[in-house]
């Protein structure tokens, strides 16, 4: 669980409110008790859950994990020029995680489409994860696959709060809409976008609300007031 | 046009919507006309915005099953099916084998229900009755399989982790081999009715034309994609789920447009019923449900998990912080992405046809805005 190489391991900070308010039990997550199945065959016997300490050490499945990858063909293709900002090449349970600096991201995205033996042209999903307390908050993380190679990779990369992420959406016409979204939802700004405004909240709200530190229970009051005439929504 | 300075027009903004019968949900349309041609749409969503991925990350990973289903609601148990193919990959869990194929066979009804859905919806939306009657019919008849197997007819919450809820019910299993026995023919029904109409091929043939190439620059997947030439199927691509191990085709059309859409959908109905076929006739016997721990902690990591669902590729994007709850589900909605393209799609057509082609892209409002 302590693996140095995990990017993604949460900071303390992460844990905003509402998020501990289930039960957490002890056992590890294999060990769990488990559900006694429906089929009668097996569930004969009334499994106390609760208070038994975890059955006999069963064999402990395999955790996954990270693993570096250095020989990975796709990106032993890259051009040098834009392999230069390949931060590391990482594999996690069979899916290949690239990340790659801000600087050199739409340069390396245009190799990947443009570059005759990849073509990532399809662009699957592009989304945000929103790291609260980190340096670099935001990682933006892109889904691409490449019919010719039949590869599904994904590529990340990490933004400060005040960064502006260059757009693809000249790259990838389904950009134009998901960066609208990232937008929308995590406030993050894209240069080059063609029509950047919100998609699914009002043009006018305020507040990003898949960011970590907003609220699920938090709603744009004053929007709320002045466009449903509703002077105050239950929390 | 040569007679411009004669008769001026003047480019006229339209509303479609929100509230319009055939924008299949709240949907808002801005058309810019010139005359009755299209020059510019623009597409105002998020009527239905409710939170789901905010909602995700502040459930536990079982809790946020049920909102997957009110997602893309007409295809409930593919939502949760890729949902579901995800939590287990990350958690290790195996599923029985017996639970894997009912699965198939169950996403493979919401397939066929979903298209019965669209085809209904999209026949009435261009004038034709008779069809909508019909197509209700048999989807009547896959909601009374649900019924009796989930409990539940749109809102299923079909499966659970590590396999299913319970067993088939008695009578299923027959229930399942009349229906396809007969659907078939339902179909050629339908086909009757359509496929050499020449109402429908006015209405559908060069309507919404888009080569493959763009389809891929536009992200479409799924039956749009599919229309236009590409050979793309996650089932066939990166089977999931034990679809390997059944034969089916995958219908591609040739010029793009909304009668080949229409023929593709179509086939895959006929092509899901094959499948069904083959997971009813090997049904194996054993548990329907696998072991899984009660409280999901998933190691930190991440999967992107896709399924080929009635519309497109279908993802779920879940990353684990180690905690009983996701730090974060992305759902990869295939019809926010085929809406996108509806700007490129509509420009230089008939306003009724804009009709057309909302129909054709197969959206779910739900989803689009989740």
């Amino acid at each position: 669980m302590s693996d140095e190489e995990k990017p993604k391991r949460d900071s303390e900070a992460q844990k905003t409110a509402g998020k501990t308010d289930l039960k957490e039990e002890s056992a590890v997550a294999e060990e769990g008790a488990e559900k006694p199945p429906v089929k009668a065959e097996e569930g004969t016997e009334k499994s106390p859950v609760k208070d038994k300490p975890a059955p006999k050490p069963k064999v402990k499945k395999k955790i996954p994990s990270y693993e570096d990858v250095d020989d990975d063909p796709v990106f032993q293709k890259l051009n040098e020029k834009v392999a230069v900002s390949v931060l590391s090449v990482q594999n996690f349970l069979d899916q290949s995680i690239c990340t790659v600096s801000l600087d050199g991201l739409y340069e390396l995205m245009v190799d990947l489409r443009d570059n005759a033996d990849l073509d990532f042209n399809y662009l699957v999903d592009m989304t945000a994860l929103d790291y609260l307390g980190d340096e670099q908050r935001f990682c933006l993380v892109y889904q691409l696959y490449s019919y010719k190679l039949g590869r599904l990779i994904r590529i990340k990369t990490r933004a400060a709060e005040d960064e502006v992420v260059p757009s693809v959406s000249s790259i990838w016409k389904t950009a134009d809409w998901l960066e609208r979204e990232v937008y929308d939802l995590f406030g993050i700004e894209f240069s080059g976008h063609p029509d950047l405004r919100r998609i699914l909240l009002p043009d006018d709200w305020h507040g990003y609300p898949l960011r970590k530190d907003y609220d699920i229970k938090l709603q744009d009051q004053a929007w709320i007031s002045s466009h449903l005439k509703i002077r105050k929504t239950p929390v | 046009m040569e007679q411009a300075t004669v008769l001026d027009t003047k480019v006229l903004e339209v509303n479609m919507g929100p509230q319009h019968p055939s924008t299949h949900g709240v949907l808002r349309v801005k058309l810019k006309l010139d005359g009755e041609k299209v020059v510019d749409a623009d597409c105002v969503i998020g009527y239905l915005h409710r939170g789901v991925e905010k909602i995700s990350e502040n459930r536990s990973y079982i809790n946020g099953v049920p909102y997957y289903d009110r997602t893309d609601y007409i295809a409930a148990v593919s939502n949760v099916y890729g949902y579901l193919l995800g939590v287990e990959k990350m958690m290790g869990i195996e599923v029985p084998e017996r639970a894997r194929h009912i699965r198939i066979m169950m996403t493979e009804f919401n397939r066929i229900a979903s298209h019965l859905l669209w085809l209904a919806t999209h026949a009435i939306d261009i004038g034709a009755m008779t069809v909508f009657l019909y197509c209700f019919r048999e989807r009547e008849e896959i909601l009374k399989l649900f019924e009796s197997l989930f409990g539940a007819r749109l809102t299923t919450h079909a499966f659970r982790v590590a396999g299913l809820w319970k067993d088939l019910p008695a009578g299923f299993e027959q229930a399942v081999r009349d229906f396809i026995n007969e659907f078939p023919h339902r179909v050629d029904e339908y086909e009757q009715l359509l496929t050499n109409n020449r109402i429908w091929l006015a209405r559908t043939q060069g309507i919404g034309v888009i080569s493959g190439e763009e389809a891929i620059n536009w992200g479409l997947s799924g039956p749009v994609l599919r229309g236009s030439g590409v050979d793309y199927d996650v089932r066939k691509a990166r089977p999931y789920g034990g679809y390997e191990e059944f034969e089916f085709d995958v219908p591609l059309g040739e010029n793009g447009d909304t009668y080949d859409r229409y023929v593709i959908r179509i086939e895959e109905m006929r092509q899901s019923c094959r499948i069904i076929q083959q997971v009813i006739d090997g049904l194996p016997d054993g548990p329907v449900r696998g072991k899984a721990p009660r409280t999901l902690k998933p190691a930190v990591g991440e999967y992107f998990s896709t399924i080929e669902g009635p519309r497109g590729e279908l993802g779920y994007y879940i990353v684990s912080d180690g905690s009983v709850q996701p730090f974060r589900v992305r759902i990869r909605p295939p019809t926010f992405i085929s809406l996108q393209a509806l700007r490129r799609l509509v420009k230089g057509h008939l306003m009724a046809d804009v009709i057309a082609i909302i129909g054709t892209l197969d959206i779910v409002l739900g989803e689009i805005d989740r």
